[in-house]
């Protein structure tokens, strides 16, 4: 008995001495993970909960040459909501898709999932969320969203493209000059917990979030308006396929003017890609036609093979270059190189052509910027195709003369005949003006230097021929313009279908300088598949002229003909009275921009805000906020913002701004949700005031 | 190597000279009048106040610590961070209650009621699978309104009692397969059969574990506890492989991670949360783990957010208190006054032990995920109260009280009277029930 009794002590200090060795391993893995382990393990568990708290800046806006917004950014309402607090989602559903006009189904998809977020509807109306709060449906929030508005609506959208939901640029300027619009953000380190709530913030602020730069474009608001409206009128009269206008500066190569048949509204860019609305000026490319007659004479000449009154045999209409002939539209007989030009003569340019060379002609279109993107600076612009010249041939060189079998883009077109414009020169054509910081500080996009393409001389003949275009007997009388010479040339080009050209798709176009002594505006117009008629002189010319006539006005430009009264006959009382309102010239930039007012009056078609309120409200709210900015504040005191209804984010920021230091009531550390209460209430506060604010869910 | 071979054979002698003590001890001592032969003679040392106090520590740390580490998910959850800790206090109060009386009742009357419980704990857990609720995928408690208790929880004492009670009258014959070792057995297989279909494999281990352990002491053949093992590890094989959560669990186990994203996540949480607190921790409340990324952070894994926000000194203490509670309660089985307090208390010792080694050895990683609570310590309404019952009934059997007489009433008469006041502080009065053994026989 007593000796089971001594065993069985025996065999509890066995159990015991194996307790203690598995207490003892215990311990020791305790400390090979807390200590050997540990710096890794660490890393791994900062990796999840900290996170940086975006303080993104405001973006920049986009202003015309004058200053006049293109684009700003305002903060909206946006709803979300905690889907478990919802006792019935799809109730809730239903009412909530009712007032918000938001798909029933897909809402109450999101709110039956089980999660604690859900967006209900971003960017909604001061409306909307009255009607929301109403409901008093649990679990529902509200929170202030940067959005960015286009207060003209489509006015130059295709140029400027647009910015998505989450403040980046998606296209257009907006995409190009993103990383200035965006301006630099700032970061705190906050700690998050496994939902992916913030729950409070660590340290401070290190570099202020600084505002994103303002992006000046060389654009003018009124002209880019008339541009527009012509351009959209003559293409609706003729049931285009789509249009493309632009006006250009060959004094500086800056575009005045740059627009887009069918174009978009960017507040509501989802419907622009369906509709085929892109910058077609640059991401277009189309056969010119006759308007490329232009560089072929305009290159004869400066090489000085031909004189303006050489006279070229133009053999009644029907040429023959080894197995294929050339027709001219009418035919002609012995012409002088300015009548080939003027008359449009497909053999006459291409004897002249053939008298140049191949390869003195290769160059020169290489020269004149064709088969290059003109590098302008937006996304998507095109090269074109110049095809190599030793793949040319008879043919190849006799199609290219008269514009077929080469692909230019309109934006192309435009900087070449800039150039024979601008006195032989070629500017590289410019949209972006300049990007002005929040500080001041001024960038400019790199562009590459002036570049002589042909004699001064040369130039000066070239405009000289083209001046006959619209004059009596020439292809666009419609271009001519009382008080002005007009110098230009249509082109008139069948589009190739399934490897033939379509008899019954057309592209017209019209090329003019004016005027044409002293060259102010060269502009371009080109209508995709007109129909009815699809001659250049009587589709496009008449939109060019409707431009120019306005712009020449709105530019104070003198007439220069003796004998006609400046714009007393043609223009109908309805553009009298839009001339009458335009603006004082405004050429200069610096001097527009003091003198902003003539600009807002603008008589804009439809209102520029109409169909949306919420926008046009936004924008008065904007509009108001900058004036209130302007006003200034004294330095030796600050203003504490309500912040009621901000994040943490948008609380930190605002703070920051005001230069207001700020405390969290997070007894919980819960500082999720918005801004509840703060104490001190808004208003001014001497420097180093600290602001508490007590974060939590709006009820 | 010298002093290794120095120590070793200094730890060597003095085992040696512990076994001659042992055998050189009278073996004809007369003892108390009672069934089972006392390993020690009955000398009235009184309630282990060293053990007690183990208890209390752990259990005030884990107050602390239930509040720490659930206060975030019991904010969100309830509204009220203090949720957890409202309830833990209720058990405890309850449970030091339960502590105190258990203290007081002589433990030779569970030896009576050894049946009774027995088959109480088999009706309980059987019915809890009918009638239970669940959660966290588990059938393991009843609720009754807003008490909930769990029957598995009962089930530990009242196998300790049944197999104390069983081996101590079958004494000798233990060595005998039918008698000492088959019924045992086939009592704890179906305990933990029932428990396995909670399924709750933690605990089902634990009885497993605690009856080998307590038939190893008992003196039963080595040969049939490796049959056993040997039986029940194919077994258990089989039982993991055969179910998908087990066996990507025990994947998880082998590279956790691998499985960061699904079954390995609370694992690679825990070692997270574990190795980020260092040695110092990150401070008492500053963890980071408990904000939603680790599950059950204040119940099974609340020793991971220990070990984040204390560091290596609160694991360390942690495990310092159970090795303190391991030690204590193994000398009051070797000190108990009979055979069956031997075996109740090496039982219930072995529960509390194994238990905090698979919870701390699952925290660790290095062992395979299972739901079990860290005694005192883990947020539970039950197993608190039911843990601080049986710590009392291990004071109880360290206090090496003289057996009452009377029979069953008269006996928990006598315990209720409060005859054994052992926790009350100030000088204690030992009495020498039977024969006083004089210094010089």
């Amino acid at each position: 008995m007593t000796i089971s009794g001594r065993w069985t002590r025996v065999r509890i200090a066995v159990c015991g001495v194996v307790f203690a060795s598995l207490f003892f391993a215990v311990g020791r893995r305790a400390f090979h993970l807390q200590v050997n382990d540990a710096d890794r393990l660490r890393a791994m568990a900062e990796e999840q909960y900290l996170r940086e708290i975006e303080l993104p800046p405001r973006r920049g806006r986009i202003l015309d040459r004058n200053g006049a917004d293109l684009a700003s950014t305002a903060d909206v309402d946006s709803i979300y909501c905690n889907p478990r607090q919802l006792p019935d989602p799809r109730d809730a559903a239903r009412k909530l898709s009712r007032i918000l006009g938001v798909d029933r189904t897909d809402l109450e998809r999101k709110l039956e999932q089980r999660r604690f977020f859900a967006w209900v509807k971003r960017k909604v109306t001061p409306e909307e969320v009255v009607a929301v709060k109403a409901l008093g449906l649990p679990g529902m929030a509200f929170t202030r969203e940067p959005r960015r508005f286009y207060p003209n609506r489509s006015l130059a959208a295709t140029i400027m493209g647009h910015a998505g939901s989450d403040g980046g640029g998606l296209d257009g300027v907006e995409l190009a000059l993103d990383h200035q619009l965006r301006g630099t953000t700032s970061s705190v380190q906050g700690i998050r917990d496994a939902l992916g709530r913030d729950i409070a913030v660590e340290g401070s602020v290190e570099a202020p979030s600084s505002a994103g730069s303002d992006v000046v474009l060389t654009i003018d608001r009124y002209l880019t308006f008339i541009t527009e409206r012509a351009l959209a009128d003559g293409a609706a009269a003729h049931s285009a396929k789509g249009a493309v206008a632009i006006m250009m500066d060959p004094r500086t190569g800056e575009i005045l003017a740059m627009a887009s048949v069918p174009t978009y509204n960017p507040n509501d860019p989802g419907g622009a890609e369906e509709a085929g609305a892109r910058d077609r000026a640059i991401t277009d490319v189309y056969e010119p036609g006759s308007t490329m007659k232009t560089f072929t004479i305009a290159s004869a000449l400066d090489a000085g093979v031909v004189k303006a009154d050489d006279r070229f045999d133009c053999l009644m209409g029907r040429m023959m270059v080894g197995r294929y002939s050339i027709h001219d539209t009418h035919p002609h007989g012995v012409l002088t190189v300015a009548e080939v030009f003027k008359f449009s003569s497909n053999i006459g340019a291409t004897k002249i052509a053939r008298r140049l060379g191949r390869d003195a002609f290769a160059d020169a279109l290489n020269r004149f910027g064709f088969g290059h993107p003109t590098g302008i600076g937006l996304p998507g612009e095109r090269a074109g195709v110049v095809r190599p010249v030793d793949k040319w041939g008879d043919i190849g060189l006799a199609n290219i003369s008269f514009g077929q079998g080469i692909s230019v883009t309109p934006l192309q077109m435009i900087a070449g005949v800039s150039a024979i414009a601008g006195g032989g020169i070629y500017r590289q054509p410019r949209i972006i003006a300049r990007a002005v910081g929040a500080d001041g500080t001024i960038e400019t996009l790199p562009v590459a230097p002036d570049r002589r393409v042909m004699s001064a001389s040369a130039a000066r003949t070239m405009l000289g021929i083209m001046r006959g275009v619209t004059e009596v007997g020439g292809t666009a009388r419609q271009a001519a313009i009382d008080g002005y010479n007009v110098a230009g040339k249509t082109g008139t080009a069948q589009k190739v279908s399934n490897g033939h050209y379509d008899p019954s798709k057309w592209v017209s176009s019209f090329l003019g300088v004016v005027p044409a002594e002293d060259p102010r505006l060269a502009i371009i117009v080109i209508l995709d598949e007109p129909q009815g008629g699809h001659l250049g002189g009587a589709v496009a010319a008449p939109i060019f002229k409707e431009i120019a006539e306005q712009a020449l006005r709105y530019l104070h430009v003198a007439p220069t003909t003796e004998g006609v009264a400046s714009g007393k006959g043609a223009p109908a009382a309805g553009k009298e009275a839009l001339a009458a309102k335009a603006p004082p010239p405004a050429t200069d930039a610096d001097e527009a921009a003091a003198n902003d007012a003539p600009a807002t009056d603008l008589p804009l078609d439809d209102d520029a805000l109409g169909e949306d309120p919420a926008l046009a409200e936004k924008w008065d709210e904007v509009a108001g906020t900058e004036g209130g900015r302007a006003a200034g504040q004294p330095i030796e005191r600050v203003v504490i913002p309500d912040f009621a209804g901000m994040s943490l984010g948008q609380a930190i920021h605002a703070a920051h701004k005001n230069g207001i230091e700020l405390a969290f009531d997070d007894p919980e550390g819960r500082a999720t949700g918005v801004a509840l209460r703060q104490h001190p209430a808004p208003g001014p506060a001497p420097r180093g005031v600290v602001c508490r604010v007590a974060f939590g869910r709006q009820e | 190597m010298s002093r290794l071979a120095t120590e070793a054979s200094a730890l060597w002698s003095g085992l040696q000279a512990r076994l001659q003590r042992l055998r050189g001890s009278d073996p004809t001592t007369p003892t108390t009048p009672t069934t089972g032969t006392p390993l020690i003679r009955p000398s009235q040392v009184g309630v282990d106040r060293v053990l007690v106090g183990a208890v209390l520590g752990l259990l005030a740390f884990g107050m602390v610590m239930v509040y720490s580490s659930g206060a975030v998910f019991a904010a969100k959850k309830y509204g009220d961070a203090a949720y957890f800790l409202k309830r833990e206090m209720i058990y405890a109060l309850l449970g030091l209650g339960a502590l105190s009386v258990a203290t007081r009742i002589d433990y030779g009357l569970y030896r009576r009621l050894a049946y009774p419980l027995l088959f109480l704990s088999i009706f309980l857990l059987a019915a809890v699978l009918k009638i239970g609720s669940r959660a966290g995928g588990a059938i393991r408690w009843f609720r009754l309104g807003p008490l909930s208790f769990q029957p598995g929880e009962l089930a530990k004492l009242a196998l300790c009692i049944y197999l104390a009670a069983l081996l101590a009258r079958k004494a000798e014959k233990v060595r005998v397969f039918s008698i000492g070792f088959l019924p045992p057995l086939l009592i704890t297989g179906l305990m933990m059969g029932l428990l396995l279909k909670q399924p709750d494999l933690g605990t089902a281990a634990i009885f497993g574990a605690v009856a080998l352990g307590l038939l190893f002491v008992a003196g039963t053949r080595t040969s049939y506890l490796i049959l056993a093992v040997l039986v029940a590890l194919p077994a258990g094989w089989k039982f993991i492989v055969s179910t998908p959560f087990r066996m990507r669990r025990m994947l998880a186990f082998l590279d956790p991670w691998a499985f960061r994203r699904d079954v390995g996540y609370q694992i690679t949480e825990s070692l997270i949360s574990v190795g980020s607190g260092g040695v110092a921790g990150l401070g008492l409340g500053d963890g980071r783990q408990k904000l939603f990324f680790l599950p059950e952070a204040h119940t099974d894994f609340i020793l991971s957010i220990i070990g984040e926000e204390l560091g290596l000194i609160g694991v360390l203490c942690i495990v310092a208190g159970f090795t303190l509670l391991v030690w204590r309660g193994l000398r009051a089985a070797v000190r108990a006054r009979d055979v069956f307090g031997t075996y109740l208390a090496f039982g219930i010792t072995a529960m509390f032990g194994l238990q905090a080694l698979v919870n701390i050895g699952v925290v660790l990683g290095s062992l395979p995920t299972k739901g079990l609570p860290l005694p005192f310590i883990s947020y539970g309404g039950t197993s608190l109260v039911m843990s601080l019952f049986s710590a009392g009934v291990l004071a109880n059997i360290s206090a090496r009280n003289p057996e009452p007489h009377e029979g069953l009433i008269p006996a928990a008469r006598h315990a209720l009277k409060g005859a054994n006041r052992r926790l009350d502080v100030g000088p204690r009065l030992v009495v020498e029930v039977g024969r006083r053994r004089s210094p010089n026989p």
